[in-house]
């Protein structure tokens, strides 16, 4: 096909949004189009006479521009290998590469077009009966529906890159710079209000100071997708999210034009009033000469003057209404012709209009040759904002219009959306909108505004002419026709709610905002009610479609790194997340390489992501003894011990190493990933039960560092300020004193099953201490070792990991921690736990070793069969440092012995013979090795 | 998002709060049977309505009580515990 010459621009002052200057060059569909710097997409496309610009989503009809407000589903192209881009709002640059989408074969001739009469194969409710019964029917769509579903085709290989986030915050952000809005913010300003205006388009629509305030801001470009609790605003500019709290909300985003509903009302050529308007203003584009104005008030009058002056050949304008008014006198004034009590019948034309059938009194039908239809069929507030803050639609009966209804949390709505026409009036509205808000966030004095002045909307009664052919959209992004909603409402649907949802009435992404004042009508006159108790459906998040990378934006998780978190790096450790932490797995050597020398000679490991408490005070063994499960009373200074916690249900949730430091303090270590909730949940009960001591968070400010293995001590000794022997330093012995010359609290635990020291010093020191121990324990061999070697020593141990060995429902007899538990009067889970111990546990963790070969070693998380039947789940799986034989911990029925099985993820099963537990040394004797 | 009026830090973002769920006696229903028992602790009243609620605001580790309407999600109003001893069971008190 060809193309027709790129077209004149008009002269200026039209155009203002583009730079003449600045020509630019782009291709559409692969034909090299000339634009000008300014342009957006269907500006330039419009510019060049090219249509259709897309194909439409369900039968695949040729479209263009409609409203250019920059969510029509048609006018979604791909930019540059990006799909989805509105074609209504995104600006072209030089070389810019766009293609439209969803279509077959070409764009002309799409494959995928329906002829009308197969279009009964897709009738409303379609995706519900596809799937509905038989089940096979299901399978059948599937495959059909996928290869066409969707607008935009993702590709892959794309560049991306994570959508940076922005806050802010306004006294009053005031939404629309139109006059409304501009006078809302320069009253706020002039109270001493910082206000932020958040307009979408490039341009503000009234007029500025010269010299506004500068805590008036004016953000353009800048859409907001929706208004969340206590004036919480989710806005975008150039791909960037924006986060705004408000302190009030002026709300003045003007109204919507609704287009006409008659047969082919979608042919190209056919647009919103406003949007001709909008393509003469901003973009001196003509987009017709022989013009046909479709009115149903004054404002298609005030279109059609505006494009009038524009100049062109020849202008009908079509008025629903019977009556003559001063606008149609006016217009006929003009030379344009004005047809009363006309209504549009159907537009011609097979790729693009080239006429409009009309009914005209009682002279029957005839064509009015044109290449431009501009509807103008009412308008309804722009009022999903409103809808976001908890406000309504409601329609005023009286009027014939839609009106704001109900209350929006701090959102005041001046100027058209709030029900005026008259730009003063609106201007009038928003000043005293401006003030009210600035009041109510707290700026300035009462501004006692004078009573709202009275709206001047008058309503219009929607344009609908259905045709015995079809094809009358209402619904353009979903490709909904009057005889689709009527349909519906047949079957039952008749609930706006239960409408939207079977006929996916304003499911696209312009959310149904061209749709809104047909769609009640038709609901309501099939109904034979009122529009208003049909009502509109709920307006949720978001009015405007973000992309999902600007969602996504940037994600703010902590990520916590111990002091010595730089040496591992350079060691070359294979790092790993545990909780929030970055913690070395292994530095190279497989883990049991690692574990072995631990038990050999000695390893070093960084535990400073560990849980650090202090608690301090009179009370601070009497808190101890009622939180946790063992006995702290009696605990002596300069000891260690095993501190247990459960939660109110018995259940396991932690477990550290407790110190008495003190009579009136102890230091209590929590697993890595529960210090958080371990500390909320210690200040919580410490709230209920007031004892007299301080609890302390001091996780972050302790490194600590593991020494483990036989030659552990010779090499602490070297660099201990203190008698390290064995006689001075009992296994269990907390001391505190200095290591390399810095304070350290040190304890004397089996951490790893070995002779072991734990030394927790300041932060600061960390890293200094890791260096003295490595660097004193050469003549020794010393080697760090990770977390996958930590928990294969500690497995052989048999001791569990709180988390992974234990869930949600594990209480101590369970996984044999009884010993653990005191008998005292009471602690946090006692109650519980004593109902659990007299019903007898429903399962029991033990240990296994497997008969067969360790390349078998079963996964965390496989199943344990008993005659077949699943008994439990593998918890923890491992080798034998000694043989590298497959060890591990796991669930099974309590009353069994000898041996189970567990399935692999192969689906082998495997035989496991129960192991008694601990695997390794059961007597404790590597605690007092001495070589 | 939704601003929390913490009686510590003032209003602030509800993402640097935890919510830990409705206020409950914490030692009435320990005395009574083991349904009663588990009844206090697997049973909320899912109230439609004014509920009181624990809340700790994280960055701070200050917990307090918040009253919101779970049928507007609306905040009526927020407490330091020590105002509603009557919540926590206990007064706080100096050590005699």
């Amino acid at each position: 096909m060809n193309f027709p010459r790129v077209k004149d621009r008009l002269p200026a002052p039209y155009g203002t949004l583009i730079d003449r200057a600045r020509p630019i060059t782009f291709t559409f569909e692969g034909m090299t189009l000339n634009a000008f710097q300014g342009d957006t997409i269907a500006s330039a496309l419009a510019a060049n006479d090219v249509t259709p610009i897309g194909r439409s989503f369900k039968y695949h009809r040729p479209r263009a521009i409609l409203s250019l407000d920059g969510s029509d589903s048609n006018l979604l192209v791909n930019l540059d290998g990006v799909p989805n881009q509105p074609a209504e709002s995104t600006q072209l640059n030089d070389g810019a590469v766009v293609s439209a989408q969803n279509y077959r074969g070409s764009l002309q001739r799409d494959r995928w077009a329906l002829p009308s009469l197969l279009a009964r194969f897709l009738p409303v409710g379609f995706y519900y009966w596809a799937f509905f019964r038989p089940r096979i029917a299901g399978k059948f769509w599937e495959k059909i529906i996928r290869a066409r579903a969707g607008l935009g085709v993702i590709d892959p290989d794309h560049d991306w890159r994570r959508a940076r986030e922005e806050y802010d915050w306004a006294d009053v952000v005031v939404i629309g710079a139109g006059p409304a809005g501009l006078a809302a913010a320069t009253a706020a300003g002039a109270a001493g209000a910082d206000v932020l205006v958040l307009d979408k388009r490039r341009t503000h629509g009234g007029i500025v100071a010269p010299d506004p305030a500068p805590h008036i801001r004016l953000s353009l470009n800048s859409i907001v997708h929706g208004i969340y609790a206590d004036g919480w605003i989710a806005a975008s500019r150039d791909g960037r999210l924006l986060k705004v709290r408000a302190g009030r909300i002026v709300l003045a985003t003007g109204v919507l034009q609704q287009p006409a509903v008659f047969r082919n009302n979608d042919r190209p050529g056919v647009m919103l009033g406003v949007s001709a308007v909008t393509l003469i203003r901003d973009y001196g584009v003509l987009p017709g000469r022989n013009i046909v104005v479709v009115a149903t008030d004054a404002d298609g009058y005030e279109v059609a003057r505006e494009i009038w002056e524009a100049g062109v050949d020849s202008m009908s304008i079509i008025d629903v209404r019977e009556a003559a008014s001063p606008d149609s006198t006016m217009a006929e004034t003009w030379g344009a012709t004005v047809l009363r009590a006309c209504v549009p019948i159907e537009a011609i034309g097979a790729k693009r209009v080239e006429g409009l059938v009309v009914r005209y009194g009682g002279d029957g039908d005839r064509t009015i040759p044109c290449d431009l239809v501009c509807l103008c069929g009412g308008t309804v507030p722009d009022a999903a904002l409103w809808g976001h803050a908890g406000g309504t639609l409601a329609h005023d009966r009286e009027d014939g219009c839609w009106r704001l209804a109900g209350a929006a949390d701090r959102v005041i709505a001046a100027g058209a959306v709030n029900g005026h026409s008259d730009p003063g009036d609106c201007a009038l509205d928003g000043t005293a909108a401006g003030r009210i808000a600035a009041f109510a966030a707290g700026i300035g004095d009462d501004p006692r505004v004078a009573p709202p002045i009275p709206s001047a909307m008058a309503g219009s009664a929607p344009i609908i002419v259905p045709h015995e052919k079809g094809a009358e959209f209402v619904d353009f992004d979903e490709d909904l026709t009057v005889q689709d909603l009527r349909a519906g409402i047949a079957q039952g649907f008749e609930h706006a709610q239960l409408l939207k949802r079977y006929t996916t009435l304003g499911m696209g992404p312009s959310q149904g905002r061209h749709a809104l004042l047909a769609a009640t009508e038709i609901a309501a006159d099939a109904r034979g009610e009122d529009p208003g108790a049909v009502g509109t459906t709920t307006f949720r998040p978001p009015a405007f479609g973000p992309s999902f990378a600007t969602i996504a934006g940037e994600a703010f998780q902590p990520e916590r790194v111990t002091p010595m978190d730089g040496w591992h790096r350079e060691a070359g450790a294979r790092m790993m997340v545990a909780g929030d932490w970055w913690r070395p797995a292994h530095y190279g050597d497989p883990p049991l390489e690692e574990a072995r020398w631990v038990r050999k000679a000695v390893g070093v490991i960084d535990v400073s992501s560990l849980g650090k408490m202090e608690i301090r005070g009179p009370d601070a063994a009497a808190f101890m003894e009622r939180l946790y499960t063992f006995r702290f009373e009696k605990q002596p200074v300069g000891r260690s011990r095993y501190a247990l916690m459960l939660d109110e249900t018995g259940a396991i949730i932690d477990d550290g190493v407790a110190c008495r430091l003190a009579d009136d303090h102890f230091y209590v270590t929590t697993t890595t990933g529960a210090s958080n909730q371990i500390y909320r949940s210690m200040l919580w009960w410490n709230l209920h039960w007031g004892f007299e001591v301080d609890i302390t968070n001091v996780t972050g400010a302790y490194a600590a560092i593991n020494i483990a293995g036989p030659l552990s001590r010779r090499v602490l000794s070297r660099i201990a300020g203190l008698d390290v022997g064995a006689g001075a330093f009992p296994y269990l012995a907390v001391r505190e004193g200095e290591i390399a010359g810095v304070p350290a609290r040190i304890m004397r635990i089996g951490f790893v099953g070995e002779l072991g020291f734990e030394i927790h010093t300041p932060s600061g020191y960390g890293a200094h201490v890791w260096r003295e121990l490595l660097a004193n324990g050469l003549d020794e061999g010393i080697r760090p070792f990770g977390v996958e070697a930590q928990r294969l020593l500690r497995l052989e141990k048999g001791h569990i990991i709180v988390g992974q060995d234990s869930d949600a429902l594990s209480f101590p007899h369970e996984v044999g921690l009884d010993w653990a538990v005191a008998d005292k009067p009471d602690f946090v889970g006692k109650r519980s736990m004593e109902i659990h111990n007299r019903r007898g546990a429903n399962r029991t963790l033990v240990g296994f070793r497997l008969s067969g070969n360790a390349t078998d070693a079963p996964k965390e998380g496989n199943v344990t069969l008993i005659d077949g039947a699943i008994s439990g789940r593998v918890t923890s799986s491992g080798f034998d440092t000694g043989t590298g034989a497959a060890i591990g911990l796991a669930y099974i029925q309590p009353i069994h012995a000898g041996a189970f099985n567990i399935k692999l993820d192969s689906g082998k099963t495997i035989r496991a013979e129960i192991t008694p537990l601990p695997f390794y040394d059961p007597d404790n004797a590597r605690q007092e090795i001495d070589p | 998002m939704k601003l929390i009026d913490c009686p510590l830090n003032g209003p602030r973002n509800a993402s640097e709060f935890h919510c830990a769920g409705p206020v409950r006696s914490v030692s009435d229903a320990i005395r009574d049977g083991d349904i009663a028992w588990s009844d206090h602790l697997f049973f909320e009243d899912n109230n439609a309505g004014p509920v009181l609620e624990w809340w700790f605001h994280t960055p701070s580790s200050y917990w307090f009580i918040v009253e919101r309407d779970t049928r507007t999600d609306a905040i009526v109003k927020t407490y330091a515990p020590e105002d509603r001893p009557d919540l926590t069971g206990r007064p706080h008190q100096a050590r005699p």
